[in-house]
């Protein structure tokens, strides 16, 4: 069986299926899911240089990308990536002190643009879709002493290197409004993801969804829908999440994946519960 | 040969000329140095594909790289990179001790020395290592005071990249014990003679710009001693005085700077 590697942030892999599990299922590949909840884009790039230069991909596999937004710094802790999300909401790691001291628009702006041409450079041609689940330049400053917008260096260097990026679809509705009409989480949702790949990925590829495809997502979408009273603690979504998929959807459970590259022998994959 | 581009950390560009500058003089080519204080391997990257934005690398172009230290973390500040070196001396103890793990600097540096060799393979004249890349001994003590030290696991990911790791030289620059450049300044950087002495085993060099690296050397170090001086600040503008003075045809026409701001639109 081919295999589809999927990479990005939590718009690509998260507590209920995405874009990349309707895709692997509807084209009846083998996942491997690589997106991680916080993931940056230089995060994302180490990720598509390892599965490529490590395992390798073979020509019958696919590989697609859903680049995330440009305030995150990746880091690996112990033995995985760990998802830390923007540097402005995690005080835990960063705060006053340190964003003071190291952020720069430049310094945001260059490494997303190197990292995110360096995979096309390198993998272009093997990338079968790649999109962006946030506007390029994005600025998602909540730092209170970072005026808003980027700076003037940061547009000059754009300027200069912003036609290194690769044209793709930017899905800026990703967001608008809460998970299945009540949850207190904002990620996109089921029929959110189905609609991406409906009119997004597939046109781009060439492919029309099967109507099976269509009629099992909607119908788990509609469930998380109705099931308003079992998400009654906003804190506990996630895992409430995962406990209804696992409940209601044991076939749909089994298809989402955590890959892991396994860093050396004996590092097992985080597991979904 | 078409233009000649260097990459590196302080030993590739710094207060006076080094081995990309000698290598420069003896191809006597277009010359481009992209090496920066304190950057690291990923900074290195970034910087080798900046070069290929701003000059379009064409198949006569040649890429000459020292890597550097595995410990440095690059930031861009403003309109260029941080010359910040370690993150030992960069973060506080308590936030590495915290936010620090070895893994991350194996997979970043890996993955970005993999990318640039797949990337540029074929522009690739010479690249070695100004620091051996068994990063446990560098810095060897702050190491071994983080609890989640895992020697064996960090070696097994070494040993992993490696398959696909170029195979290049240590220079062993930090192993010179050169504890006074020029014999006289508080700075242990390897001096012009000690650079001359390491891109000679790079590449074979004319006897010519042996020679003249020579003079050169000899006139620094006369003209320091003579001054008495010892501070980095006045022997830069010394240098670069005599450079832009006496080796106007050689040194001169290859001693300038890329920065990262330089040639923006």
């Amino acid at each position: 069986m081919n295999t589809l590697y999927t990479f990005g942030c939590s718009f690509t892999q998260y507590h209920w299926p995405t874009w990349a599990n309707i895709v692997a299922y509807d084209l009846g590949m083998k996942l491997k899911n690589y997106g991680q909840v916080g993931m940056g884009n230089f995060g994302i790039a180490n990720r598509i240089l390892e599965v490529n230069e490590r395992i390798g991909v073979n020509p019958d596999d696919m590989l697609m990308v859903l680049w995330s937004s440009w305030d995150r710094e990746d880091r690996l802790k112990q033995k995985q990536w760990r998802g830390e999300g923007s540097v402005f909401s995690n005080d835990e790691i960063y705060g006053t002190k340190w964003l003071r001291r190291f952020y720069d628009d430049s310094d945001k702006v260059m490494k997303n643009v190197f990292w995110i041409h360096s995979v096309n450079k390198l993998y272009g041609d093997k990338l079968n879709w790649q999109g962006s689940g946030f506007d390029y330049y994005r600025n998602d400053t909540f730092f209170e002493e970072t005026p808003a917008g980027l700076n003037q260096d940061a547009q000059d260097l754009i300027k200069t290197y912003g036609h290194l990026m690769p044209e793709v679809y930017h899905w800026l509705d990703a967001e608008n409004r809460n998970s299945f009409y009540h949850m207190a989480d904002a990620h996109p949702d089921v029929k959110k993801h189905l609609e991406l790949v409906q009119n997004i990925i597939y046109p781009t590829i060439g492919k029309i969804l099967r109507k099976e495809t269509v009629e099992l997502f909607t119908e788990v979408q509609k469930s998380f829908e109705d099931a308003k009273s079992f998400f009654n603690k906003p804190n506990d979504e996630p895992q409430l999440s995962i406990k209804f998929l696992k409940r209601k959807w044991p076939e749909v459970y089994k298809m989402l994946d955590r890959s892991d590259l396994h860093l050396a022998d004996g590092t097992k994959p985080i597991g979904i519960d | 040969m078409g233009r000649l581009f260097t990459f590196g950390c302080s030993f590739t560009y710094y207060a006076w000329p080094t081995w990309a500058n000698i290598a420069a003089v003896d191809k006597n080519c277009e010359f481009y140095n992209f090496g920066m204080a304190g950057i690291g391997n990923v900074g290195i990257s970034q910087r080798i594909l900046e070069a290929d934005c701003k000059f379009n690398f064409t198949k006569d172009d040649k890429i000459m790289i020292m890597w550097t230290s595995w410990t440095r973390e690059d930031k861009i500040i403003g309109y260029d990179y941080e010359a910040g070196g370690s993150i030992f001396g960069k973060y506080p103890t308590a936030w590495l001790k915290n936010n620090f793990h070895y893994a991350d600097i194996i997979v970043k540096n890996s993955n970005a020395i993999i990318a640039t060799n797949q990337m540029y393979k074929d522009l690739i004249l010479w690249q070695g290592a100004a620091f051996k890349n068994d990063f446990m001994e560098v810095g060897n003590i702050e190491f071994n005071s983080f609890k989640d030290y895992d020697k064996e696991f960090y070696n097994s990911l070494i040993k992993m990249y490696d398959a696909k790791m170029p195979k290049y030289e240590f220079i062993g620059f930090e192993e010179s014990g050169n504890k006074f450049s020029f014999d006289c300044l508080n700075d242990s950087h390897p001096d012009i003679l000690d650079h001359l002495s390491i891109v000679n085993k790079i590449i074979p060099l004319k006897q010519k710009t042996k020679d003249i690296t020579v003079e050169l050397y000899n006139e620094v170090k006369q003209t320091l001693t003579l001054k008495k001086c010892t501070r980095m600040e006045k022997a830069q503008k010394i240098i670069t005085n005599i450079v832009n003075s006496n080796y106007k045809d050689t040194f001169a026409k290859a001693y300038s700077y890329e920065a990262l701001s330089s040639r923006i639109t």
